[in-house]
């Protein structure tokens, strides 16, 4: 079951990925002043926040289900999914920079949305720097998954309130109007659709994988105790 | 129970004039190395400076539990009640050593560049975020190897949604008055921490 699901999430995620790349560098998009031939990299960043997100919401359900359950199998997705969802983040803003350096003069303008998605990816840095101060297993899980939890209440006004609050270059931000039907014409939305879908099922993927193999280290450790 | 956690912190009266000569020697600090700032700049140097001081305080709120005292307390009430009280006592003591950072500022550096109620108004909804944050973060960072360092990890960044929004309210107010909406972002931001304290608390004293 489990390696059907495997096969299902990464057959499927790879094609949509595959789709998004070619047809997001082949397919012909609206001749927009400034943005010109990089908004196709709308194909590319947007899903990987999308993706981050999307990972983010995942962990702290595990996490969530960890503190009610104490099942530890369900701390290995949530710390699996929360670091999957940082490696998005991280694509994320390497993605941002190089379409900043050519539409907005430089690779890092201090935007609202620039800081608040690096501060977003401090504060699940410290994550992990948590996990690895705290030596009891259970412990780690329990304080871990109260930090995720809180993490993302933080994180969630971090990223789609405060940005709003004040003047910026993204798109659906202090005041610029977002990507919408003006801009977004029906030829790139399936190319953007299937690039969000693709890449948070290769994130599923990765996080269960992850997930397995902090499992199984786990399990060894356990049985180096038996042993005589 | 609130006042027998103000009796403690009252009780350790010498620590809190520690965190008093530390608001000193920063205002003295921030003068010498800018003897007239403009009001940004101000602005930015007093709530930098009110943040590490409010940090290290915001420690108190659970750090000496890890020494064995104070868990007599859980018998009495359950974790939730104990947060939001050693929350509120600290974010009474934020809002006065913030207050005494304000007066110390006025001596060093010249008056306060936003009229006197605008900036008390700001202290004390600031010192309730500042005070339910850090003591949520001092709960979860009293589990690690090294909770004063882990707390620095864990409050600088999960701070900073509210730090930026009190900054972004201040610079508002030099302009003459700040649209309502940041006014009660401040707040909601404080709902969201004392409301995922109160739910998370309890877990943290599971076992």
């Amino acid at each position: 079951m489990q390696r059907r699901l495997s096969w299902i999430l990464s057959g499927t995620g790879t094609l949509l990925v595959l789709y998004s790349i070619i047809a997001g560098v082949w397919t012909p998009v609206p001749d927009i002043p400034i943005l010109y031939e990089s908004i196709r990299n709308f194909f590319f960043h947007v899903p990987m926040w999308f993706a981050m997100l999307l990972m983010f919401l995942i962990g702290v359900i595990h996490s969530m289900r960890y503190l009610s359950s104490g099942r530890l199998d369900e701390d290995f997705k949530a710390s699996s999914y929360l670091q999957t969802g940082v490696v998005f983040g991280i694509l994320g803003l390497i993605t941002g920079a190089v379409w900043a350096r050519y539409t907005w003069g430089s690779w890092w303008s201090n935007d609202p949305k620039q800081n608040a998605s690096a501060i977003t990816l401090i504060i699940y840095a410290a994550y992990f720097i948590l996990r690895r101060a705290i030596a009891d297993r259970s412990v780690r899980g329990r304080v871990g998954a109260v930090y995720a939890v809180f993490a993302f209440a933080v994180a969630v006004p971090l990223l789609f309130i405060l940005p709003r609050m004040t003047d910026s270059l993204h798109p659906g931000s202090g005041g610029n109007p977002a990507f919408s039907s003006y801009d977004l014409d029906f030829r790139m939305r399936p190319i953007f659709y299937a690039g969000v879908a693709g890449w948070t099922l290769i994130g599923s993927w990765l996080s269960l994988l992850y997930a397995r193999v902090q499992r199984t280290a786990h399990e060894i450790v356990l049985l180096k105790h038996r042993l005589p | 129970m609130f006042r027998g956690e103000a009796r403690r912190f009252w009780r350790r009266r010498g620590q809190l004039g520690v965190y008093a000569f530390y608001a000193v020697v920063l205002a003295y600090l921030v003068q010498l190395v800018e003897p007239a700032p403009a009001p940004r700049q101000y602005i930015a140097l007093f709530w930098i400076s009110a943040l590490f001081i409010n940090l290290q305080l915001g420690a108190q709120a659970y750090h000496q539990e890890t020494r064995g005292h104070m868990l007599f307390y859980y018998w009495v009430v359950p974790p939730e009640v104990m947060f939001w009280v050693r929350a509120l006592v600290n974010s009474l003591m934020q809002a006065l050593v913030m207050g005494l950072l304000a007066v110390l500022f006025m001596f060093f550096s010249g008056p306060l560049p936003v009229g006197l109620w605008g900036w008390s108004g700001l202290i004390g909804l600031s010192s309730l975020g500042f005070g339910f944050a850090f003591s949520l973060v001092s709960a979860i960072s009293r589990f690690g190897r090294h909770p004063f360092v882990l707390m620095s990890i864990l409050g600088i960044p999960t701070i900073i949604p509210l730090f930026y929004t009190v900054i972004q309210l201040h610079l508002a107010l030099i302009g003459g008055s700040a649209p309502m909406r940041m006014w009660l972002t401040l707040p909601a931001l404080w709902g969201i921490v004392a409301v995922m304290g109160t739910i998370l608390i309890p877990y943290l004293h599971r076992h």
